[in-house]
């Protein structure tokens, strides 16, 4: 039972974000988008606001509106959201509370289920991550840009990228006739590329998180010093690296950039290594940065250790 | 004269080590940036950002759903 609960608790938090994210019930019944005051507050994950379930405004796309209102005024509240998210969760959120990430993890499951090959990690991803870095330039460089051109400042990843959009595009426009007549070559486009990170994610590991989010390039920035995140033991690390080489993100050493504090590693360290750190002002944090140097491949250390 | 001082620097800085007053002050950068954080969510809310967020969130946004 304790193990289950282990095994289960990341699957049943991402799986209660998700609901919370969409607690309009009757939105979703009627098909018709939520206007309730709780809409002018962020969400910390990906999730279009245009969804019918959904509570709260997606940041990147409540950041791109900002970016290319007309009033040019700085986003000083989006801004804000997205540094306090950062600043407590890092790419926790990424791991643990966003709905198209929990998307992506039962795809993952399935393509599991069903034998799709699965396509490892290696040089070829860790350069196309490097991708999502030019997607969050789009969403901050983008709306600006269109708006000196064409005084519109069109959103740029929403209209063009955003795959939580789609899917809210999909549910909408399948349940109401009107928009069907409307919907032309960009819906297509759109529904290409939720396809494509469709049946991508049940052969690679959340392909749209490590290619193109530009959500989990900006909170990664925030993963070396945030509060919530999983910190290594030095004193307790021998460097054998079965963390990295287990990790299906493409990490360098846990907690960089890419890492989405999953936690999977933890489970792989024979060591006990590594440890879910909270830090408080005030206190010391376990932490890399506190520790001696790790001592590589000492085997008495190991054996040392209960 | 000069070692005597140094000794008493010594013991400052002993002092201040094992003092858990000191190691109390020391903030965290999350923190640093949270503040920034609000403070910046502070002054949004004032010149009325989250007003927009909302006028735009309470509506379906075309360009998001890919109708453009």
């Amino acid at each position: 039972m304790k193990n289950f609960i282990a095994r289960t608790k990341r699957r049943f938090i991402q799986l209660l974000t998700a609901l919370l994210y969409n607690l309009d019930f009757q939105g979703i019944a009627t098909m018709t988008v939520n206007r309730a005051p709780s809409k002018a507050a962020c969400i910390p994950g990906l999730h279009c606001y245009s969804c019918p379930g959904a509570v709260g405004a997606c940041p990147i796309g409540a950041l791109q509106q900002a970016l290319g209102a007309s009033t040019l005024k700085l986003p000083f509240y989006m801004a804000g959201c997205l540094l306090a998210f950062g600043a407590l969760f890092g790419r926790t959120i990424c791991g643990w509370a966003c709905p198209f990430g929990f998307i992506q993890d039962m795809l993952d499951k399935l393509g599991r289920l069903l034998h799709v090959p699965q396509v490892r990690k290696g040089a070829w991803s860790r350069r196309l991550g490097l991708l999502k870095y030019v997607m969050l330039a789009l969403v901050i460089v983008g709306p600006v840009v269109m708006l000196a051109i064409d005084g519109i400042g069109s959103p740029l990843f929403c209209s063009y990228v955003c795959p939580a959009g789609t899917l809210a595009g999909v549910v909408l426009v399948s349940a109401t006739p009107e928009l069907q007549s409307v919907v032309g070559m960009l819906f297509g486009w759109k529904t290409f590329v939720l396809a494509a990170i469709v049946f991508g994610a049940m052969a690679v590991y959340r392909p749209f998180c490590r290619f193109l989010c530009p959500l989990g390039a900006l909170y990664g920035f925030f993963n070396r010093f945030c509060a919530l995140r999983y910190v290594v033991d030095q004193n307790a690390c021998t460097g054998c690296n079965a963390c990295v080489q287990m990790c299906r993100m493409d990490v360098k050493h846990v907690g960089d950039r890419e890492c989405i504090e999953c936690g999977e590693c933890k489970k792989a360290c024979a060591h006990g290594a590594i440890w879910f750190s909270v830090e408080l002002p005030g206190s010391k944090r376990l932490g890399a940065s506190d520790a001696p140097a790790p001592v590589k491949n000492a085997s008495s250390d190991r054996d040392e250790r209960p | 004269m000069r070692r005597m001082a140094t000794n008493n620097e010594n013991r400052s800085e002993n002092r201040a080590a094992a003092s858990p007053s000191k190691r109390s002050l020391r903030v965290p950068a999350w923190a640093v940036v949270l503040a920034a954080a609000a403070v910046l969510i502070a002054f949004g809310v004032m010149q009325g950002d989250a007003l927009d967020v909302w006028r735009k969130a309470s509506l379906i946004c075309y360009e998001c759903i890919g109708i453009g």
